[in-house]
């Protein structure tokens, strides 16, 4: 039984697209400049049709076609941004970034402070004043030595690579290497999660039931990749 | 052409290996898991991730779980997973559950979501047991406005009906009156809920991130800012063996593993051909 057109042609689309984009990893080609330039006109196309009636229609036509005046001054610096594109009127825009500045500042600001610096400092000191005891300190311990011996690598005053300082900061290093390389190694498993994901629906459209989708679209593209390495390039052709 | 000679040349040709041959190879080694999962027995779950499962078990019945489901196709199989299994938890012990997105790739995503989810709970109703939250494009204003007025930036739902009026959404008016928050995210999304909603307005949040993101949260788990954190596939296989109902989350870690063991394969090859020809 076959799925419905629909769904059909999803998956063929689907799928083509998939293979599309793989077959940069061949060598750029025509179906993976196609491909490039769909996803970035549907994706700019979804992204403005979903502002259109899900934040303008209903934040700012539907309350001023109510008599609500509210959104006015609020769209009025929104549109004060796209001054900035006319020479004549950019100056209007400074009045929207002025205020994007500001807003942006007054909250990052505080918050940033409070969270990401002085909780911080909180939770590296607390285990050892509330008496933490066994792994919980041993942890605590690690985490508090690796955070001195990091700010000693970014200490660059005077002195700061000789004696205790010195040392310190080689060990740093290795710490800061011990994150970058836990950092890549999930990269790298992330990586794999994406292309898992992508053979997974491959898999899906395989069958009879999307009409072998994805070995046709595979060996159309293998056809047209073979037909292009072997036909001459554009250079050749020029130089003929 | 000398034993020795033919050695060196086979070392400096693995040296220069083709990128599209390792292409091929991973493409091939996840076919095969992919086409015929191996079933690999599951590792302990860790411990971040069992803290999140705790959280929703431990809620008393009819406790309102916030999710921000900023998933999008592309980062799909990390955290669709992640994001299922929680749900379908939520939904076992009747928890009530309001889904939000800030990103704009997400709103299919995030509908898919929840229906897939609720799909299996038929007795569930949406606007009484669940709902979807409509987009906003700004994070920071929508996180600094609910939390003093949630109705302030959603006065509808993404159906357009009044959200105020749906009983999902009684006893909520602000941040601080939700039982918990779990975030699903491939951005920094998660930092600003710490700084921006859970740290000013008090309530507790857990996240799900992609594998990349996970390291970088290791700070806020410890002082205890999140309560707790799925990483990756891993965290949503994790999350599904603890629910006893493993899915796409564990299936993907097989393959995962597969390939891992491989790339760790080409590492230790490469640098073993390094070796040997150094001493050629």
């Amino acid at each position: 039984m076959t799925a419905d057109a629909s769904l059909m042609a999803g998956a063929w689309v689907c799928a083509g697209l998939t293979l599309f984009l793989y077959s940069f990893l061949y060598r750029d080609n025509p179906l993976f400049k196609i491909a490039e330039h769909l996803y970035l006109g549907a994706g700019m196309g979804w992204l403005f049709q979903l502002t259109l009636f899900n934040v303008w229609k209903l934040k700012i036509w539907q309350p001023l076609c109510a008599g609500d005046l509210t959104p006015v001054l609020p769209a009025l610096l929104g549109l004060s941004l796209v001054a900035q594109r006319f020479h004549r009127f950019a100056w209007l825009s400074r009045y929207g970034f002025a205020f994007l500045m500001g807003y942006g500042a007054g909250l990052a600001v505080p918050t940033a402070i409070a969270s990401n610096f002085l909780s911080q400092l909180h939770g590296t000191i607390e285990p050892f004043a509330s008496g933490a005891s066994g792994a919980a300190l041993l942890n605590a311990a690690l985490v508090a030595f690796g955070l001195l011996c990091v700010l000693c690598r970014f200490f660059f005053s005077l002195g700061a690579r000789s004696g205790v300082m010195g040392r310190a900061s080689v060990v740093g290093s290795y710490v800061l290497m011990v994150y970058f390389g836990a950092s890549f190694g999930n990269a790298v498993m992330g990586r794999f999660s994406m292309l898992y994901g992508r053979f997974e629906e491959l898999r899906r459209y395989s069958g009879a039931e999307y009409l072998y989708a994805v070995p046709v679209l595979a060996a159309a593209v293998a056809l047209f990749l073979a037909r292009r390495a072997g036909a001459p390039s554009k250079k050749e052709t020029g130089r003929a | 052409m000398t034993f020795k000679a033919k050695a060196r040349a086979f070392l400096d040709s693995l040296a220069v290996l083709d990128r599209r041959l390792i292409f091929a190879l991973v493409a091939v080694t996840l076919g095969v898991a992919v086409s015929l999962p191996p079933r690999l027995p599951a590792s302990p779950a860790d411990a971040d991730v069992k803290k999140v499962f705790d959280l929703v078990e431990n809620l008393p019945e009819n406790s309102f779980i916030l999710v921000s489901a900023d998933l999008d196709p592309a980062n799909a199989p990390e955290l669709l997973p992640q994001a299922k299994a929680m749900l379908k938890h939520a939904f076992r012990k009747n928890h009530r559950v309001a889904v939000l997105y800030f990103s704009a790739s997400a709103a299919g995503v995030a509908e898919e979501l929840l229906r897939e989810s609720a799909r299996e709970y038929p007795a569930k109703e949406y606007g009484r047991d669940y709902v979807l939250l409509p987009y906003m494009p700004d994070y920071a204003a929508a996180l600094t406005q609910m939390g003093s007025d949630f109705y302030g930036i959603y006065d509808t739902d993404s159906r357009g009906a009044q959200l105020k009026t749906l009983p999902v959404m009684s006893g909520i008016s602000r941040l601080a009156d939700v039982n918990l928050a779990v975030v699903f995210c491939a951005t920094t999304l998660l930092d600003n809920w710490v700084t921006l909603a859970s740290d000013r307005f008090g309530f507790k949040l857990a996240g799900g991130v992609t594998a990349v993101l996970q390291p970088r949260y290791g700070p806020y788990l410890q002082t205890g800012q999140l309560a707790g954190l799925l990483g990756g596939m891993k965290g949503g296989a994790d999350y599904e063996t603890l629910l006893g109902a493993p899915a796409s989350g564990a299936a993907g870690l097989d393959a995962l593993n597969i390939a891992n063991f491989l790339a760790l394969a080409l590492i230790l090859c490469a640098n073993a051909a390094l070796w040997l020809r150094r001493l050629l």
